[in-house]
């Protein structure tokens, strides 16, 4: 449905190289740290910035040299972008008021989207008297107003504290599935990634390393950049290559408890354990997150007991995943 | 405390030295009147057919310059905040020469230019009047303001966050569109804001009337001078002056709440501007083509006149006037004996009073907007702009009566002066004082630096260029003032532009404009050092980092 073909871009400090497909009705997140293109992704699907080469096609319609008016997507900026000098429902119903849509028709839609968004009565309230969250819900509802075929939303809650932050996610998975469309979403929050897309492309300077499913990413990932950036680990040596642990694959036990401290093998690839002293730990609420050393490197692991640092442990695994690219 | 004793100091100062004068001719033009008679004459002057005209030609002339002006610097604004092209800074920086000159000097510029002999009447064949007219007026102001209303908008244009632009292009927006539903809304208080600037200078405007209003044509401030110096009649300038004040606090409480009421949309990100190369062939040769209308504009009766000094009666190249003026002996007439004063002597007082005037404004200036850093705009700073609104006429003539028995003619002079020049170079630090905001000085603060560690590591660097451009300012009014020279200093003091006021009236044109190229020279001098020095990268420090590239 969306196709960004051997996209290329390039500025004085960074150049990118991107090819992604996404399909219709997809929720997509492109994630990456800062300066990888994330932003630059979506700017130029958009069409703020014109490509050096490549293609983007949107519903088989080739729309690489149109401008930004005459590609229907729907944009959310970080940081809003409201217009200051126009009421909530005159922002929500500007695109409708550029298509000539009667005044009725949009008065009727535009209290239809803020009821969709929660914000019902808050038409004639002015932008500057409006919280971070109501703000950003007001610009989701704008760019849906003119139904675009793509909505595409840049780092869209990076502004709004953390508890409110997750309610909007809940909110933009319950539009997506409601309304069908298709959104692609930047962010640099990996739990933000994994909690709400259907897909996750992991962008490192300019270049797509990884296009897959959240549990997919979160289980295979293809090189340690990823696995990383995806979540807590650690890596162990096997087989020549490395392996990476979740620290919810690593389990704790007492020395006393654990039999013999030598390795023995597990069932999946890797399978091992080894006699640990745990080095620091971190209270999460659910349990502990210890940093331990052992002979196999530095471990990470989550338990529930609590154990003193100095504490000689067993820490054990079963299974992991291997990546052979550094 | 410190912040409340500065307070209490600008007050007094203003108490003494604006307030005092402008009481001492209201006190003046009713001693030993009956009140009786007092309230007859200012019913008669306020009822009068003359003074209706004469409200009536203030206002209409000043909202005609003033919306020519805006009109007219548009596209150059909109040039200016989106692109880049060869010697732009160059441009912005020389554009201001006008607004820094003295009236009488622009008087000669524009005669130069457009009057009946003038270079565009020569070049064409025509015989066009457009000088000692009501065209002639409204063509001075719009070459006098013009480049500040470029600066004024041009500054908001470029601030305007980008994104608004491409959120209503993601919408479906088209150029126009854009243009009158987002772009002209978001600009409007600049706009408001350029608009009542100018229009409050012509609408006090002075030099340029008397010389080309003639009988026709008279501003309430030509009024309160003809009224106080030619028909003596103190009660009738009293009531003008009044009027005068009266009408233009209005106009600016009018427009402060014009733009009191619009919301500022300021940019996150400051991005690096296209060149003109960029731009659509259509849009580029127009912009280039206006630009250059502009700078002939602008330019044309200035290097018109610094031609003419060039050149003798029979239009060949020659000094006489620079040599007469200069050289010792030189002179055909009695120079001396014209300017009451010798040349260097204009020189030298000329550039010690703007000296002394310009660093008293700059430092009161400068102290007042550090101490209202984050300071919402209050009553207290409405009071500070409103020696904007008074006829320095009459606040020149009170200095006179108050102090004049006190007080030497110079110190009245930079007395007088200060109140000129310190509306504007107080706007311009507060803006650029406000631009830097709180967050540096407060880490400087938690980090253990003084006040004047302060001052002197993080305000100063960092706001180098704003600092100068007021300095400019600060510097450039006074030089160029010939009202508080003439009013206040009694006929004793001779600057540049008094000088060159003189030299006219005896009928010395060629030295008068030998005069004003040296005034314009000095001029140049001044802005091309600031020029020089305020190109710093430092102010890249405060801009915050973005979060991604491009």
């Amino acid at each position: 449905m969306i196709r960004l073909e051997r996209l290329e871009k390039a500025y004085p400090e960074f150049d990118m190289e991107l090819d992604l497909a996404v399909e219709a009705g997809e929720l997509i997140s492109v994630l990456g740290p800062s300066g990888s293109g994330k932003t630059t992704t979506l700017r130029l699907i958009a069409g703020f910035e014109p490509v050096d080469a490549g293609r983007i096609v949107i519903n088989g319609e080739d729309v690489t040299g149109l401008p930004p008016a005459g590609r229907h997507i729907g944009y959310v900026f970080q940081d809003y972008t409201l217009f200051p000098h126009m009421s909530v429902a005159q922002n929500v119903g500007y695109g409708l008021r550029i298509r000539r849509v009667e005044a009725g028709r949009i008065r009727r839609r535009v209290d239809e989207l803020l009821e969709l968004m929660d914000l019902p009565g808050y038409g004639k309230r002015r932008v500057d008297t409006l919280s971070g969250g109501e703000r950003q819900r007001v610009a989701i509802a704008r760019a849906l107003a003119v139904d675009p075929v793509l909505l595409l939303l840049d780092e869209p809650f990076s502004s709004i504290d953390e508890v409110l932050r997750r309610d909007l996610r809940r909110e933009i998975v319950r539009l997506q599935r409601e309304l069908g469309i298709t959104v692609l979403f930047v962010t640099h929050s990996r739990q933000e990634a994994l909690s709400i897309s259907d897909r996750v492309a992991v962008l490192r300077q300019g270049r797509l390393v990884q296009y897959a499913s959240p549990v997919e990413l979160y289980r295979r990932p293809v090189d340690r950049f990823v696995a990383g950036f995806v979540g807590e680990m650690s890596l162990v040596p096997h087989d020549g290559t490395n392996l990476v642990l979740r620290p919810e694959q690593v389990s704790l036990a007492p020395v006393s408890a654990g039999g013999p401290a030598d390795r023995e093998g597990g069932g999946a690839p890797g399978g091992s354990s080894v006699r640990a002293t745990v080095r620091s730990r971190q209270f999460l609420g659910f349990a502990w997150l210890y940093e331990l050393d052992s002979e196999a490197g530095v471990l990470l692991a989550y338990d529930g007991r609590r154990y003193e640092e100095g504490t000689q442990l067993i820490a054990r695994w079963s299974e992991g995943s291997r990546v052979s690219r550094e | 405390m410190s912040r409340s004793l500065l307070y209490a100091g600008v007050v007094a100062f203003f108490a003494l030295f604006f307030f005092a004068p402008i009481g001492g001719v209201y006190m003046e033009a009713l001693r030993g009147v009956p009140a009786g008679v007092v309230l007859e004459r200012v019913r008669s002057v306020l009822a009068s057919t003359r003074t209706m005209r004469i409200v009536g030609f203030t206002t209409g002339q000043a909202a005609l310059s003033a919306a020519i002006a805006v009109v007219a610097a548009m596209p150059l604004a909109y040039m200016i905040s989106h692109y880049t092209f060869p010697g732009k800074r160059l441009a912005y920086s020389l554009s201001l020469i006008p607004f820094v000159l003295p009236s009488i000097i622009v008087v000669v510029c524009m005669i130069s230019f457009y009057g009946k002999s003038g270079l565009l009447n020569s070049i064409f064949g025509t015989d066009f009047n457009l000088v000692y007219n009501f065209r002639g007026i409204v063509l001075a102001h719009v070459f006098y303001n013009f480049s500040l209303a470029i600066r004024i908008i041009s500054t908001a244009w470029s601030s305007i966050d980008r994104r608004f632009r491409e959120a209503a292009e993601s919408l479906g927006e088209r150029p126009l569109g854009l243009f009158v539903r987002v772009t002209l809304p978001l600009l409007a208080p600049a706009i408001v804001s350029a608009f009542v600037l100018i229009f409050i200078y012509c609408f006090l405007s002075f030099g340029i009337i008397l010389v080309f209003g003639g009988v026709r044509f008279s501003t309430i401030e030509v009024a309160i001078y003809q009224e106080t110096y030619v028909n003596l009649d103190l009660i009738t300038a009293a009531v003008y002056a009044t009027l005068q004040l009266g009408l233009s606090v209005g106009f600016l409480a009018l427009a402060s709440r014009a733009i009191g009421r619009a919301r500022v949309a300021r940019s996150g990100s400051e991005c690096v501007l296209p060149s003109l190369a960029a731009a659509s062939r259509v849009g580029r040769v127009f912009m280039t083509a206006y630009a250059v209308a502009a700078v002939v504009f602008v330019l044309g009766p200035i290097l018109t006149m610094v031609a003419r000094a060039l050149t003798n009666a029979d239009g060949a190249f020659s000094i006489e006037g620079f040599r007469q003026l200069l050289v010792p002996g030189a002179a055909d007439r009695n120079v001396e004996g014209i300017l009451r004063s010798t040349i260097p002597g204009v020189i030298w007082r000329s550039i010690a009073i703007a000296a002394a005037s310009g660093t008293l404004i700059f430092l009161l200036a400068a102290a007042l907007a550090l101490s209202l850093r984050g300071k919402r705009p209050s009553s207290f700073e409405s009071f500070l702009q409103l020696p904007m609104a008074m006829s320095f006429v009459t606040v020149s003539l009170g200095l006179r009566f108050v102090w004049g028995a006190t007080i030497a003619p110079a110190a009245l002079v930079v007395l007088g002066q200060f109140f000129i020049g310190f509306p504007l170079v107080f706007r311009i630090l507060r803006t650029g004082v406000d631009e830097l905001g709180d967050g540096l000085v407060r880490s400087a603060e938690i980090l253990g630096a003084s006040r004047w560690a302060v001052l002197r590591d993080v305000e100063v660097p960092l706001l180098r260029r704003t600092l100068l451009n007021g300095y400019a300012y600060a510097l450039a009014l006074p030089f160029a003032d010939l009202t508080v020279v003439l009013a206040a200093g009694r006929g004793r003091i001779a600057t540049f532009p008094v000088a060159i006021y003189r030299l006219i009236g005896f009928r010395s044109f060629d030295l008068a404009l030998a005069l004003a190229v040296i005034y314009i020279l000095i001029c140049l001098g001044l802005f091309l050092v600031i020029d020089a020095t305020s190109m710093q990268p430092q102010r890249l420090a405060v801009q915050e980092p973005r979060h991604d590239t491009a």
